[in-house]
């Protein structure tokens, strides 16, 4: 199809998204129409009104959706942003192209095709021979219009998972760790389902309940017999004083104990009968089913820094376990390197299918951290959400305190209309979204508690900042100092103007001592450093825990 | 200019001064008093800079004036002003308010100064006392080479300046005094310091020729 020929067609589409939005014709409003629906949505404009379409595919800029046509002019009139794709598709094969590189040929040149966003194209054809006449940074897909059991993730086709566009930290990732693969590949499903029914069958977790107590116990026994060191940290919440307790299970780093990520859900449920019926498959017992199922596939494994698997208790009363814990954990001075909040990972909505990442602004790289960790060992999308007002759930203490924090949940807002009902039950879950979810969160907090390496990983880095002067000009400079690695005969310094970011090597040759001074840094960027030791074969290990001088 | 191009400046103003004298000797001397000179000096120049002391220390200024005696206590003057040097970078500590030990990166300065002004001289015998004062202005540069930092501009200032010289023959004569300048740079950059004094007090000594 030529330019002209093009045009034709976008006007035809909009004369007859026209016409569906005016009623004018009772066929076309019963006719399924083609959708693209934009995720920028007018305020108002609720899940159960997108419910009503047929969602096909997710894209970064919305999805691409099956509708009536009456459903389509409504939504129209609500305030949803669509365009109508085809008002015709019936009987029709459509493919979705999508470019595998930023700077992908013109697609227009070679195929009849109709741009839904940068990179993706939509083409009607008869057959897939399509791919055959395109170069090979672009890949096809079908796209399959009977409304399928959910939308496909943005981007699973033809049995390629593509990541979404990668953050500027994606670069700081190594290529994946075969031990980190082989963690997040023992996930299992069924486990995963198991400790979900478990839970659920507890009946009620409200927070005042004996049944709760009985899941921590149950929580409390499977990290022992997941082979940890496990805990229990009572507290008292409410006015009442009433007892309750976070079950915490410890994996001790090797390198540096006393740096800790933690990987965490609340236990406790809720519902219009809480104390009696509230399963809390969705809320919350999916996100402890990732925290145990972590626990599980990473007992064992050698990591530098301590890991920690957290049960909060009480977080519908108002985030008191995961207060209490994290206001501790800062009277410690405990130095958590970041912790993973997993709150409500079970429910598929037809769109989006993403999961979504809250982070406020200093803990963004978390989120960064977790879209790489994803896009490396896990078949999940993700969408990084940076809102420090998002403190529903149990990260948000952990903001209070100062440490960098994350929160994985499935919709934001929420979309599942079993939510904090007695209908929240475990036959309304995904697994394999929650399997996915399970997956990265165990390759991030894997990443962040680094296996241990060849070689010794330094420890103790500090950072003091200086300011040189001459006469005239003033020079920023850090004298960094850790402590000896054993079996290391130099060291690297790497410096990163964001916290997590992409570290670049600032030491021209290895160096020899425990110490290093970054001079003539820009006064203005801030720098953050991680220090790794060299062995006598020139292997290298981890990084350090980051240290700064802000 | 470097440190030994200024050497070399002075040295060569005065062979012309010794130059001239030499010729000037040779001819028939006549009543008029000399109305003009001209002079080097050399001494120490102590910054009122704090940050100027902590980097470069005192330094050595060379300096060469002319005058004009414009009527019988009156002069006025012009000349240049060489400080040229090399110090260490320091350590700010105290939100830049005390300055920590000097490092080992190396830099290096130049300053050339061009004066103007008046003087009121009051001869007494072989002495003659001058006192006055006039603008300056100052080019400065500064390099930082293992910073890559490199500084320069111009300021202008003022000096004061109080001389005493005795007279060795009708022509030469040798002079010593102090002088006091002032010239500030201000300016506004995150890496650059904001305001520097560039002046200070000079002890100064030399020899010149009248004519």
């Amino acid at each position: 199809m030529n330019l002209a020929t093009r045009r034709t067609a976008r006007l035809g589409a909009l004369f007859v998204l026209a016409a569906v939005l005016l009623g004018a014709s009772p066929q076309v409003d019963r006719a399924t129409v083609l959708l693209k629906i934009e995720r920028q949505q007018a305020a108002g404009v609720t899940a159960a009104t997108l419910a009503e379409t047929h969602g096909l595919q997710e894209l970064q800029s919305g999805w691409v959706a099956e509708a009536s046509g009456e459903v389509a002019a409504r939504l129209g009139r609500e305030g949803v942003r669509l365009t109508v794709l085809d008002p015709a598709p019936a009987g029709k094969q459509y493919f979705l192209i999508f470019a595998r590189t930023p700077n992908p040929p013109a697609v227009s040149s070679l195929t009849a095709a109709l741009p839904l966003e940068e990179g993706v194209w939509l083409v009607a054809a008869a057959d897939d021979r399509l791919r055959e006449r395109l170069p090979g940074e672009l890949d096809v897909a079908p796209l399959s219009l009977s409304p399928p059991a959910r939308v496909r993730p943005y981007f699973e086709a033809a049995g390629a998972v593509h990541s979404l566009p990668r953050s500027r930290a994606t670069d700081a990732l190594a290529a994946p760790d075969a031990r980190i693969a082989a963690a997040v590949a023992a996930v299992s499903t069924d486990r995963l389902a198991a400790t979900i029914r478990e839970l659920e069958g507890f009946q009620s977790r409200y927070a005042t309940t004996t049944n709760l107590a009985a899941a921590g116990n149950y929580l409390f026994d499977q990290f022992r017999g997941r082979g940890h060191a496990a805990e229990y940290d009572d507290f008292t919440f409410s006015s009442f004083g009433y007892p309750a307790t976070n079950i915490v299970a410890t994996l001790p780093g090797r390198a540096s104990a006393a740096d800790v990520v933690i990987i965490g859900a609340h236990y406790d449920s809720f519902s219009d009968r809480r104390p009696t019926l509230a399963p809390g498959a969705d809320d919350n017992a999916s996100g402890t089913s990732v925290v145990m199922e972590a626990a599980r596939v990473l007992a064992g494994m050698p990591f530098d820094f301590t890991i920690r698997f957290v049960a909060f208790s009480a977080e519908e009363w108002g985030l008191y376990g995961s207060r209490h814990y994290a206001e501790a954990a800062r009277q410690r001075g405990e130095r958590i390197i970041g912790m993973v909040n997993l709150d409500m990972v079970g429910f598929v909505d037809r769109a989006p299918e993403e999961l979504e990442t809250i982070v406020n602004p200093a803990s963004e790289w978390m989120a960064d951290r977790f879209g790489t960790a994803a896009a490396t060992y896990a078949p999940l999308a993700v969408r990084k959400v940076v809102n420090a007002s998002s403190r529903s759930s149990d990260h948000a203490p952990f903001w209070d305190a100062g440490y960098s924090a994350l929160e994985c949940i499935e919709d934001l807002p929420l979309t599942n209309p079993y939510y904090h009902k007695t209908t929240d039950r475990f036959e309304t879950l995904d697994m394999t979204f929650v399997s996915a979810v399970a997956k990265a969160a165990v390759a991030l907090v894997a990443e962040l508690a680094q296996p241990v390496g060849p070689v010794a990983t330094p420890t103790g880095l500090q950072v003091t900042p200086e300011t040189a002067r001459s006469l005239f000009a003033r020079a920023k400079r850090y004298v960094l100092r850790w402590s000896p690695a054993p079996g290391a005969t130099g060291y690297n310094v790497y410096r990163a103007t964001a916290p997590h970011g992409s570290y670049r090597r600032v030491n021209a040759t290895v160096v020899r001592e425990a110490a290093f001074t970054d001079a003539f840094v820009s006064p203005t960027l801030p720098a953050y450093y991680v220090v790794t030791a060299v062995d006598a074969q020139g292997r290298e290990s981890n990084y350090s825990t980051e240290a700064s001088g802000q | 200019m470097t440190g030994g191009g200024a050497v070399r400046t002075a040295v060569l103003v005065a062979g012309m001064m010794g130059a001239s004298l030499l010729s000037l000797q040779a001819q028939p001397q006549t009543a008029t008093p000399p109305v003009r000179s001209v002079f080097v000096s050399a001494g120490v120049f102590r910054p009122a800079d704090a940050a100027f002391r902590a980097v470069y220390g005192s330094r050595a200024p060379v300096a060469v004036q002319a005058e004009w005696r414009v009527a019988p206590h009156v002069a006025v003057f012009g000349g240049v002003r060489f400080v040229r040097g090399r110090g260490n970078a320091v350590v700010e500590t105290g939100a830049g308010t005390s300055l920590g030990p000097g490092l080992s990166e190396t830099v290096r300065l130049g300053l050339t100064s061009g004066r103007a002004g008046v003087l009121l001289i009051a001869p007494r015998g072989r002495w003659e006392f001058a006192v006055g004062g006039g603008v300056t202005v100052t080019g400065y540069s500064e390099d930082w080479d293992a910073a890559d930092l490199h500084t320069n501009g111009t300021s202008a200032g003022w000096m004061l300046q109080a001389r005493l010289s005795r007279n060795l023959t009708r022509r030469l004569f040798v002079t010593g005094g102090i002088e006091y300048g002032s010239a500030t740079v201000s300016r506004s950059a995150s890496d650059v310091i904001g305001r520097v004094r560039l002046g200070g007090l000079d002890a100064l000594g030399g020899v010149g020729l009248r004519w």
